[in-house]
């Protein structure tokens, strides 16, 4: 873009002086003074002195087009090189490998193998800067060279863990590829930002790790998802749900699918974190916290839960009370029913739904009275809420089917139906009562 | 002499990794991208140990120790497999079909040569 506004200004600066020559050459003021009273060695000055502009506006416009179309070929060369970098890859390949697997000349005991990397990079350092002089600069071979550099190290830190991986994150480190991703987590265009956080996720560098959680806050939501992938991949999923969690700004749905799934699979550890995520700002962070505890069903995160509860939004409430339900503990069992007779729908309905989950016998005349005489989509949950308290609430739903009124004998019905305990009659016998299973 | 190992990877970075760590090990190293070229290179020469990649073009990892089983000297040559993170049921697959042994990628080159080593000092 910037190639094409150059390209753009340096026609204008040739045109414009032209235009101003030939079509308007009486309109010039040094021209018309001179007609009106001027000297004949002024008038050759203004003459002169236009044609000094012309050719000076001329050469410089010349000059700027010639550096735009440079410019544009320069890039267009540098996009169809692949052959020629992956045939420097090849050489990068082996001299890289050969650094990596070189070991330290340490007399005396074993190093633990931090220290061992540690001796291992003060010896390979010399050659490591060595690299990184041959890729610095900004003709097309260094450019070349750096980025076939840079495609083998990540293709192998794909590849690799333990000490190796180590050494790999040290010699991206020192040959500058990660100063530069930190540099373009800065920069004004968002998916530069997005990229750098890729590539800081891949270089698992702990020197990325604090400008990267600044990102959390971006306004690009594929800013966010990327600094929160790049987070996981640098710290490991336990360190990272804190800050990650306290500080994004907001949680997409595709966010929340992938960090689920490594909440999940971190188990009851990850249950502090959430709670951190209980006092974040974003209404979307809560809400997602709440959420992922009652998957977990951690008994522990239970007292912050009903302390928070005053301070929620309706809609976060419902959220907390289904999440109690789920949970399934005897303390949240006052609160579940304290909001089942509560006066805003909404709160009922999760208050119906909660109850379900609870599965705790002594709420089942509560869930029998919502289930008759409250409001439809209150009655719909209830019903299916008793049917979750198994043999015994089938059987209660089937008599709600020959008794009370006929709102309770239609949804009591309809969800029998849903959950299969009604057969279809056989066609062929034009049966027409239904037999219960 | 040193123990042969035959490396079966179309992934070059992962084979040159795997090459040099093994050279510097104390190995003689042959890699070869598929598995048509493994079942060449074993008609010349028997090596000690073959790491073996599960995903690999033209003959998959699965199908060589399909083939592998049927050679005369198949029983004797103890195999390493090498397989992604995700794909479990290829490490069962292997086994079943006689591997010896599974690495899951991304592997530490420590800990293959470590592999290596326990399987043909069993071996021997």
């Amino acid at each position: 873009m910037r190639r094409w506004l150059i390209l753009g200004v340096g026609s204008a600066v040739i045109l414009l002086p032209l235009i101003v020559w030939i079509a308007l050459p009486e309109t010039i003021v040094l021209t018309d003074f001179v007609h009106r009273g001027g000297s004949i060695y002024l008038k050759n000055v203004s003459k002169y002195f236009l044609l000094f502009l012309f050719f000076t506006s001329l050469f410089v416009g010349a000059t700027i087009v010639f550096l735009a179309v440079f410019l544009v070929v320069r890039k267009s060369y540098l996009a169809s090189s692949g052959r020629k970098v992956r045939s420097i890859e090849q050489v990068y390949l082996l001299r890289v490998s050969e650094l990596l697997f070189e070991e330290p000349d340490v007399p005396g005991e074993q190093l633990e193998e931090e220290m061992r990397a540690l001796a291992w990079r003060d010896m390979v350092r010399p050659r490591v800067f060595e690299l990184r002089k041959e890729c610095e600069g900004a003709s097309i071979r260094r450019l070349l060279s750096r980025r076939a550099l840079r495609e083998v190290l990540w293709r192998m830190n794909s590849d690799l863990t333990g000490e190796t991986r180590r050494r790999l994150a040290f010699m991206l480190e020192d040959l500058g590829f990660v100063r530069d991703s930190v540099r373009e987590l800065k920069d004004s265009r968002w998916w530069v930002r997005a990229r750098a956080c890729r590539a800081l996720g891949m270089m698992r560098s702990k020197e990325g790790m604090f400008p990267i959680i600044g990102l959390l806050e971006d306004d690009e939501e594929d800013v966010r998802n990327e600094a929160a992938l790049a987070l996981i991949e640098i710290a490991g999923v336990s360190e990272a749900l804190d800050p990650i969690l306290s500080n994004v700004k907001s949680i997409s749905g595709w966010m929340a699918i992938r960090l689920s799934g490594d909440i999940v699979r971190l188990g009851l550890e990850s249950a502090p974190h959430l709670l951190k995520g209980l006092d974040s700002s974003s209404e979307k962070v809560q809400e997602f916290s709440i959420r992922m505890m009652g998957q977990l069903k951690d008994i522990s995160v239970v007292p912050s839960l009903l302390n928070k509860m005053d301070s929620l939004t309706v809609r976060l409430k419902a959220v907390a009370i289904v999440t109690l339900g789920k949970i399934g503990d005897y303390r949240g069992q006052p609160v579940i029913e304290r909001y089942a007779r509560d006066k805003r729908d909404r709160l009922r309905i999760a208050a119906a739904e909660a109850l379900g989950y609870l599965g705790a016998l002594n709420t089942l005349p509560l869930l029998e009275e919502m289930f008759l005489q409250d409001w439809i989509d209150v009655r719909l949950v209830a019903a299916k809420a008793i049917a979750q308290f198994g043999s015994i609430g089938k059987k209660k739903l089937q008599e709600y089917r020959w008794r009370g009124d006929s709102l309770a004998k239609a949804i009591a019905l309809q969800t029998l139906d849903e959950l299969g305990f009604i057969r279809p009659p056989k066609r062929s016998t034009f049966v027409s009562t239904q037999r219960i299973v | 002499m040193k123990p042969l190992i035959l490396v079966v990877e179309d992934d070059e970075i992962t084979s040159s990794l795997i090459r040099f760590k093994l050279s510097n090990s104390g190995y003689d190293v042959v890699v070869v991208g598929d598995g048509t070229q493994a079942l060449e290179f074993l008609k010349t020469r028997t090596p000690d140990l073959i790491l073996l990649d599960m995903m690999m073009p033209m003959m998959s990892g699965k199908e060589f120790l399909l083939e592998f089983k049927k050679l005369p000297l198949g029983v004797k040559i103890p195999i390493i497999i090498l397989t992604a993170k995700t794909l479990e049921k290829d490490v069962l697959e292997g086994l079943a079909l006689g591997a010896d042994d599974f690495m899951k990628k991304p592997f530490s080159p420590s800990e293959l040569v470590a592999r290596v080593q326990t399987v043909l000092a069993r071996k021997k």
